[in-house]
């Protein structure tokens, strides 16, 4: 099915405001997306990122007490303020901060942290306590309220993380449209129709089936529409974060995308390794926003970058660092307030069992994030309430 | 019930995995196929010849000799995976392998780490799979596996550990909320204190045992593990648990209460025991009438194909992959809930992957209208190195001789689609082809 058929078939031909040429868009609609208010970009940094060899407590001396080796001295850094510094690798994520685009929020976590990668990467991806075992995922409970199709959700990685997974729709996990397409587009698929009556079950399956196809076509068509020459590097992260800004640039009706940066498991000789990664997520993200901006679509656009848990304070014997707790999170986007650097706040002489002690729970991010970047009612998708931030 | 090809095929592939034609006895009645069924069943235990535990960790001292250990016990437990994968398909094997696959997923535990406990927990699970609730309940609790996974070992007197006595009750046996409050919770927690596991045994440690009184469950007693064990398997509850996982496991994701009320109370009135519960469910007139409800799970969907044409996975990194991309890595449940399964199993990327899986299977990732030899010459040197992976040589004269005149839709369908069946309603190897890369396949 091709592009026009499928917008015919499923409605979104006469929504009006879709698909307008962007030179008009910016002058006569407010959003180039109209299923929700923003696109949110959500940036997994896997493994357990070192939050303070990212966002650096240079003025707090429990830093340098039990980083003897693989602390980052203070002429290392890329200066913030008396009590912080950025990784130096991160010249490109200061400057996006020095012009207000960036919160950083320290200490975010949960409760009872639990330093299995496994399951603390579940308890980020399902919202639930750390003593809960819940079996969808945030932005998949969103998409069971508020989207029909598969592709209004993509993850460009090679399988789909359970964040994405809800309990009835899940999002798609791709790294090549036109792979993609191929793969559900054979000549015995086009013919295979759904029954005209049928159990339950197999108009589940059918459904999905049908979505799939019609998602497959959608993508790989819009992903046509534009050529992008932005340079983003050499890094995967940046290669990931250009394919997701080449459909951002299409129009693509697809208010959720999620990728990933591996590696960050870093117990041992971590200094460069970590350096590395902080090159590479320097890179994407800046090229991200840069590309972003130039069409006039960053106002259009959160960021998130996480990570399932931050490190321990001390450093181990292989200068390294072990699993931890509370981790600083990164939120990119135009209208953040002021308020957000009152969270950028961490204390090193009160742990837990080692690790910093979350100050934010990350669900509140999750909210404010649901709200205002997606303009849903984030107790349906989260299932609770928590304290405002007021990030935004 | 009626006895029927397509009873006697619902049968076989729900209770085990997919049955040829041939191994069908027409004649017999549908109560016979089950009683045997449960007859053959041989149970044979995953073994690796590995040194012990404690000779593998003596030699580990430096950290470059314990990375090493670890990537070593890592690579174990991908063989153990293979073995149990091809242990699954085995003739007269089907039925336990596929009741240790469910309390796999009843008992998750992660043991991707250690070859050790996921060999303790595998065989422990199949020993007791048709056998009792309570013992299989009672080796669990005892596993070292188990044990550690979820933190009886730092569950002390001074310090108590809740995390086994939760999911005990929440996740094992009563469920979440069922007659149990939080401070039960933490009541149950100091039962359990001392608790371990060391040398290859479970100990109970009395310096960190708490042997003072507990409430739980509204009595009053110096209770230790056994005996909140017993006080939870005394509540009907635990039977109405369980037979509600076995409804959503072996009958249809939609859960209608008078049915799993009969099982709970067939495995309640036999004290627990657990092939009296699936041979009523097997023998209930509603369970015949669930065909094709059921989505398969990926494990499942690997075994139906290693069975269905008598071939074993052998490469680890493409088993692996497989296992993976479909959302189902044996001994690496997500959380200790294990699998959510069901409609859960499905996303727009694992479809699109499993309607692909037939003909990568079979050909090379084609699925074909056209088979001529020459075509298939050109597919063998054009095949990409991705798609071949997977690619197995199978024996198709067998196939057709164990699946001799049926029609072969009924054989390898379990929903009711009449457009399909008539659309692919000849024997041929492009029929069977195109009925695996359909919706269809992926229901049981």
């Amino acid at each position: 099915m091709r592009r026009r058929e499928f917008l015919q078939k499923t409605g979104l031909i006469t929504a009006g405001t879709l698909f307008v040429p962007s030179f008009l868009r910016a002058n006569t609609l407010g959003s180039s997306l109209s299923l929700g208010k923003k696109r949110l970009v959500v940036i997994q940094l896997s493994g357990g990122n070192d939050g303070l060899n990212t966002i650096v407590p240079h003025g707090l001396d429990e830093y340098y007490q039990n980083r003897s080796q693989i602390g980052h001295k203070l002429e290392a850094l890329l200066k913030l303020d008396d009590r912080f510094g950025w990784n130096k690798k991160l010249p490109g994520m200061k400057a996006l901060y020095d012009k207000g685009l960036v919160s950083i929020i320290n200490s975010v976590g949960y409760p009872n942290p639990n330093r299995s990668h496994f399951r603390s990467m579940d308890i980020w991806h399902t919202a639930s306590n750390s003593d809960e075992n819940w079996q969808s995922g945030w932005l998949g409970r969103y998409l069971d309220n508020n989207c029909t199709h598969a592709f209004e959700s993509i993850e460009w990685d090679g399988s789909l993380s359970l964040a994405m997974k809800g309990k009835e729709r899940a999002g798609i996990a791709l790294t090549n449209p036109r792979a993609f397409y191929d793969t559900v587009h054979s000549d015995y698929f086009k013919q295979l129709q759904a029954p005209e009556a049928a159990d339950s079950e197999l108009q589940f399956m059918y459904k999905v089936f049908e979505d799939t196809k019609n998602s497959a076509a959608y993508i790989y068509d819009q992903y046509r529409l534009k050529t992008n020459d932005s340079d983003y590097g050499s890094g995967n992260l940046g290669k990931k974060l250009k394919e997701v800004a080449t459909l951002i640039k299409s129009d693509i009706q697809t208010p959720v995308f999620y990728t990933s940066l591996g590696g960050f498991d870093t117990h041992v000789n971590q200094q460069w390794a970590h350096d590395r990664l902080m090159e590479e997520l320097d890179a994407g993200v800046s090229a991200f926003v840069k590309d972003l901006e130039k069409d006039g679509l960053l106002k259009e656009t959160t960021i998130m970058i996480f990570s399932e848990f931050g490190r321990r304070l001390k450093e181990n014997a292989s200068r390294g660092t072990d699993h931890g707790a509370a981790n600083v999170l990164f939120l990119i986007d135009t209208d953040l307030s002021q308020k957000a650097h009152s969270y950028n706040q961490i204390d090193l002489s009160d742990l837990d069992k080692g690790d910093p002690k979350y100050k934010v729970d990350f669900r509140q991010v999750y909210q404010e994030v649901l709200q205002h970047s997606l303009g849903v009612d984030s107790e349906m998708v989260l299932k609770r309430k928590f304290d405002e931030l007021g990030l935004f | 019930m009626e006895n029927t090809l397509l009873n006697k095929y619902h049968l076989y592939s729900r209770a085990s995995f997919f049955v040829h034609h041939d191994e069908i006895k027409p004649s017999r009645s549908l109560e016979k196929d089950v009683d045997d069924l449960f007859k053959r069943q041989v149970k044979s235990p995953i073994v690796l010849d590995l040194p012990s535990e404690a000779e593998m960790k003596e030699k580990a001292k430096s950290e470059k000799k314990r990375r090493e250990l670890r990537k070593k016990m890592r690579a174990e437990v991908k063989k153990l995976n293979l073995m149990w994968l091809s242990q699954m398909a085995d003739e007269d094997k089907g039925l336990i392998e596929k009741m240790t696959l469910f309390w796999h997923g009843h008992f998750a535990c992660r043991t991707v780490q250690n070859p050790y406990r996921t060999m303790e927990m595998n065989n422990l699970l199949r020993e007791n799979a048709l056998g009792n609730f309570r013992d299989l309940l009672y080796a669990v609790s005892r596993s070292g596996a188990m044990i550690e996974y979820l933190h009886l070992k730092q569950n002390k007197k001074a310090s108590p550990n809740e995390d086994f006595a939760r999911e005990l009750c929440e996740l094992f046996t009563l469920g979440r909320d069922v007659d149990y409050t939080e401070k039960d919770v933490v009541e149950i927690a100091r039962a359990f204190t001392g608790w371990t596991y060391r040398d290859g045994e479970h100990r109970v440690v009395a310096k960190l045992h708490d042997n003072g009184e507990k409430e739980i469950f509204g009595k009053r007693g110096n209770f230790n593990g056994e005996d909140v064990l017993e006080m939870i398997l005394e509540n009907p509850k635990c039977a109405e648990r369980i037979a509600f996982k076995i409804y959503k496991y072996f009958v249809q994701e939609e859960v209608i209460h008078t049915e799993v009320k009969e099982l709970s109370n067939v495995l309640y009135n036999s004290n627990y025991d657990i092939s009296s519960m699936m041979k009523h469910l097997f023998k209930a007139d509603w369970f015949y009438q669930k065909q094709g409800r059921m989505v398969k799970s990926p494990i499942e969907l690997a075994v139906v194909y290693c069975k269905m044409f008598d071939f074993r996975f052998e490469d680890v990194k493409s088993v692996m992959g497989l296992q993976h991309y479909l959302g189902q890595v044996l001994f690496d449940p997500p959380n200790v809930a294990g699998w959510a399964g069901g409609r859960q199993w499905i996303d727009s990327s694992r479809l699109a992957f499993r309607l692909r899986l037939g003909s990568l299977i079979l050909n090379r990732g084609y699925i074909m209208d056209e088979l001529s030899p020459e075509l298939d010459e050109m597919l063998k040197s054009k095949a990409k190195k991705r798609d071949v992976k997977f690619y197995q040589e199978v024996d198709w004269d067998l196939f057709w001789k164990r699946n001799q005149g049926v029609n072969i839709y009924d054989v390898l369908i379990r929903s009711n689609n009449p457009q399909l069946k008539q659309a692919e309603s000849t024997n041929d190897k492009k029929t069977v082809i195109h009925l695996l890369s359909t919706p269809d396949f992926q229901l049981t």
